[in-house]
């Protein structure tokens, strides 16, 4: 028995040689494979694999003759090359990018150059020709953009490139409105988004820009497979509250209305306004909006579309009957202009819907007026002199006398002089003086 | 004693076993490729999960390379990293990459720093109401932006100086119409726009503080000539009127339209044409007695010129290029990869539908369903003909995109 278990372990042991020797004399016929260029190129082919753009388009610009041992010795003709050995030198991540990125994009200008040169073009040619050698010229600027991107990315594992970094660094109007949408943010995390985004947007441009405006349902696909790929990847870049957050402020600066809160009558904390905010943009498909803009309108056709009421329901759910009146009026810029004419006055907030709600009634009536076709003019106005009446008494009522002759005056005396100066009112003078 | 002979030989072949384990690990990497005399080794990159491609890396030498560390060129100071850079063989270009992307990424920090405060208080910002332009921002914080903004352009503006541009090529001015000029002219002929560019450049800063702004606008006015004059003698006569002929509209109106077969020297023979005629119409004194009876008999002229050059047939198909829909057509066909000939027939299409809805409508048909009736069968008959054009697998294209004057074509019945 104890033999047996002897000669087992002692064969068990020979074995494990045996395969260990056998896998790495495998292993190194493998890499010999592999590691043969000819070969390789053709494995990558096979599987339909991405070979580098750099290898067939791009090339580091280097003058030769002007660099020196020892820094000629750390560049190459091969950008990843290039990249390795610079890391190996110890130089920061955003040195080796400010490095390579200002040589990619060099390097891509000219080559760019070069394919839209017309200077050797034949000149007296149909249209069509022309267009013909315009289309070819774009395929190989949209092939040139493309290797670019992919080089990029493969180059620093995430997609950047020279104009995301000038984005990050702008000084300007743009870079303040930049700082304060995505200022939560830290810079370098900008600089992953934003390039995420760009990989994924310009891509989807590429294919609009090579159809001629003309989409089939092939390019629709290819768009969603981008957008999806971006949603992915934007959840990895920023994390989901990053993303959600990055929704809101997007939704405040793309609503184009003025903010509701205390200056409009409808006081509110920052943390209250975030969760409106939240309720109405949580339904916002924001990557799906960034295809949109690239000339894929009908992309939002696969995105559930919440109505605007459904989203007001939300709202006014979340704020309660009375403040959601609140809310409703301080969008309308009639109430924010007689509230903010009575807070200044230092009257109270009551007196501004009141004198609000007046202007909303005469506006209703007039319209009544208009539409009936029974009265004769002098009916018309004299029921438009009425409501005018009966607007100044809501407004020195609520207002007071010399106030509110001071806002009949002003602030009330476009709206005030149009139920009696409006065209049909005119109209309708022009029709009794005429008899 | 049978035992012991099977451990023994057992531990032999075991050890051997093992030896060959080390010999395989310790072997070098294996040698794949020669290039520029320099050895290229294969690293150990293992096959990627991802898209990634597996690639040769060819180094030219790992003890080359460890001859400096980053460390030993850095530097706060702009200038010193520049000079340091220079000190280890960096050309002036990727000099200037590194300083001055190191420049702007150092100003780019502290200003994305300075605002975070400010993100704290966004919402409560936005409650109160208040408009962006009016943010209570803490005057410190201005200050200092206003500060690096000023120390930013001083430093770029700085480092423009001591660093210098990358150069960049610049592209044959008017390069279109120089297309024919032999490769050994075209030096010459950049030299010449390129002087008086400078001379352009240096009249306009003169012109601002010159005592005789007249005279620098004199010449600023004069100087194409000058130009003209110059590259005229330069490249002989007969390529100045190619040139000229090339530059004029009539040549431009002629290439760019859609769909038509010209030939060179009918484009040619139809620009200069038309040239004489625009001169001549150019030449007629505004206060000659008969300037309208010229202008019009040139206009005349004018107009027969295309016909008298293209004839009847492809002068008549100059109207398609006015023709949205047309290019509409010509889009969708090219993407399809279909005959550009199927756009014309298509338009012959649209022409004829448009052409029976028309005459339909000015008709006095008093019976309304007779008239619904006619106009059915001229959209049956229409989408049927384009359908056979355009072929099945086009025609859900040609649905969303090229039948919007289909769907309008009795619109206001």
């Amino acid at each position: 028995m104890r033999n047996a278990f002897i000669v087992g372990f002692v064969l068990a042991v020979t074995a494990v040689n045996v395969w260990m020797n056998w896998r790495l004399w495998q292993y190194r016929q493998v890499a010999e494979v592999r590691e043969a260029p000819a070969q390789l190129r053709q494995v990558e082919r096979q599987h339909g694999r991405h070979v580098i753009g750099q290898r067939e388009i791009f090339r580091p610009s280097r003058i030769v003759e002007q660099a020196r041992p020892p820094w000629s010795n750390i560049e190459s003709d091969d950008y990843l090359e290039y990249a390795k050995n610079l890391r190996g030198l110890g130089c920061p991540e955003e040195t080796v990018r400010n490095i390579l990125l200002a040589d990619i994009a060099h390097n891509f200008n000219e080559r760019e150059r070069e394919i839209w040169n017309e200077e050797l073009d034949p000149f007296w040619v149909t249209d069509d020709a022309r267009q013909d050698l315009y289309a070819r010229r774009a395929k190989q600027a949209h092939e040139l953009t493309l290797s670019k991107l992919k080089l990029l990315r493969e180059l620093f594992q995430y997609p950047v490139d020279e104009g995301v970094l000038e984005a990050a660094r702008n000084m300007g109007m743009t870079g303040s409105i930049t700082r304060l949408v995505f200022g939560f943010l830290d810079r370098e995390q900008f600089v992953r988004l934003y390039g995420t985004a760009e990989y994924y947007t310009k891509q989807a441009g590429i294919i609009n820009e090579s159809t001629h405006g003309i989409l089939l349902p092939g390019d629709y696909d290819r768009a969603r497979e981008l957008r999806e790929q971006l949603r992915r990847s934007v959840g990895g870049a920023i994390g989901q509250n990053g993303f959600e957050e990055l929704r809101l402020r997007h939704g405040v600066l793309e609503s184009g209305q003025p903010i509701p809160g205390e200056k409009s009558g409808f006081p509110v904390s920052g943390v209250e306004l975030r969760e409106i905010w939240k309720l109405r943009t949580e339904h916002v498909d924001l990557i799906n909006e960034l295809f949109v803009d690239t000339g894929f309108e009908d992309l939002t056709e696969d995105v559930a579309a919440l109505s605007g009421d459904a989203v007001e329901v939300k709202v006014a759910k979340y704020l309660g009957v009375d403040r959601y009146a609140d809310y409703a009026r301080a969008h309308n810029e009639d109430f924010r202009d007689v509230y903010k004419f009575v807070s200044e006055k230092g009257l109270r907030q009551e007196d501004a819907i009141a004198v609000f709600e007046e202007r909303s009634k005469v506006a209703d009536e007039v319209a009544k007026i208009e539409a009936a076709e029974d009265l004769s003019p002098e009916e018309s106005l004299l029921l438009r002199a009425a409501l005018k009446a009966r607007a100044e008494s809501v407004i020195n009522q609520r207002l007071g006398k010399i106030i509110g002759e001071e806002y009949r005056q002003n602030d009330g005396k476009g709206w005030l002089d149009e139920i009696v100066d409006g065209i049909a009112a005119k109209r309708a003078r022009l029709e009794v003086q005429a008899r | 004693m049978r035992l012991r002979t099977f451990i023994l030989t057992a531990l032999v072949v075991n050890l051997a076993l093992l030896a060959g384990v080390v010999f395989q690990f310790s072997l070098p990497a294996k040698v794949v490729e020669k290039r520029n005399g320099q050895v290229a080794s294969a690293t150990n990159i293992p096959e990627s999960t991802t898209n990634i491609s597996i690639r040769l890396v060819t180094v030219p030498s790992t003890t080359k390379i460890e001859t400096f560390r980053w460390d030993d060129v850095e530097s706060d100071d702009y200038l010193q990293l520049a000079e340091n850079l220079r000190g280890i063989g960096c050309p002036p270009d990727t000099v200037r990459d590194i300083v001055i992307g190191r420049a702007k990424d150092d100003y780019a920090d502290q200003v994305w720093e300075l605002q975070k405060p400010m993100q704290a208080a966004l919402w409560d910002y936005l409650a109160k109401g208040i408009e962006i332009d009016d943010w209570p921002l803490d005057k410190q914080m201005i200050e200092r932006y206003e500060q690096l903004s000023l120390q930013r352009g001083e430093t770029m503006k700085l480092l423009a100086a001591k660093l210098g541009k990358r150069r960049e090529p610049e592209d044959m001015p008017e390069g279109d119409r120089w297309s024919s000029l032999p490769e050994e002219m075209r030096p010459a002929v950049r030299e010449i726009y390129e002087k008086y560019s400078d001379i352009r450049r240096e009249l306009v800063e003169r012109e601002e503080v010159d005592d005789e702004p007249k005279k620098v606008r004199d010449r600023l006015r004069n100087l194409d000539s000058e130009r003209n004059a110059e590259l005229r003698t330069l490249v002989g006569d007969d390529r100045w009127d190619e040139y000229l002929l090339r530059g004029s509209e009539n040549a431009r109106w002629i290439r760019s339209l859609p769909g038509l077969k010209v030939a060179e020297e009918e484009m040619r023979e139809f620009a200069r044409r038309r040239d004489v005629i625009d001169q001549q119409k150019k030449e007629v004194a505004k206060d000659d007695p008969d300037r309208e009876q010229k202008l019009a008999r040139l206009d005349a002229q004018r107009a027969v010129v295309l016909t008298e050059v293209l004839g009847a047939e492809r002068a008549g198909h100059v109207e398609r290029q006015r023709s949205t829909d047309y290019l509409t057509f010509r889009n969708i066909v090219r993407r399809h990869g279909l005959p550009r000939d199927i756009a014309n027939r298509l338009y012959e299409v649209q022409q004829v539908a448009q052409k029976n809805a028309r005459k339909l409508m000015a008709s006095e048909v008093p019976d309304p369903e007779l008239r619904a009736q006619a106009a059915k069968a001229i959209l049956l008959n229409t989408q049927s003909e384009i359908m056979g054009i355009i072929g099945e697998q086009a025609w859900p294209t040609m649905q969303k995109y090229g039948m919007g004057w289909y769907d309008k074509l009795f619109d206001t019945e």
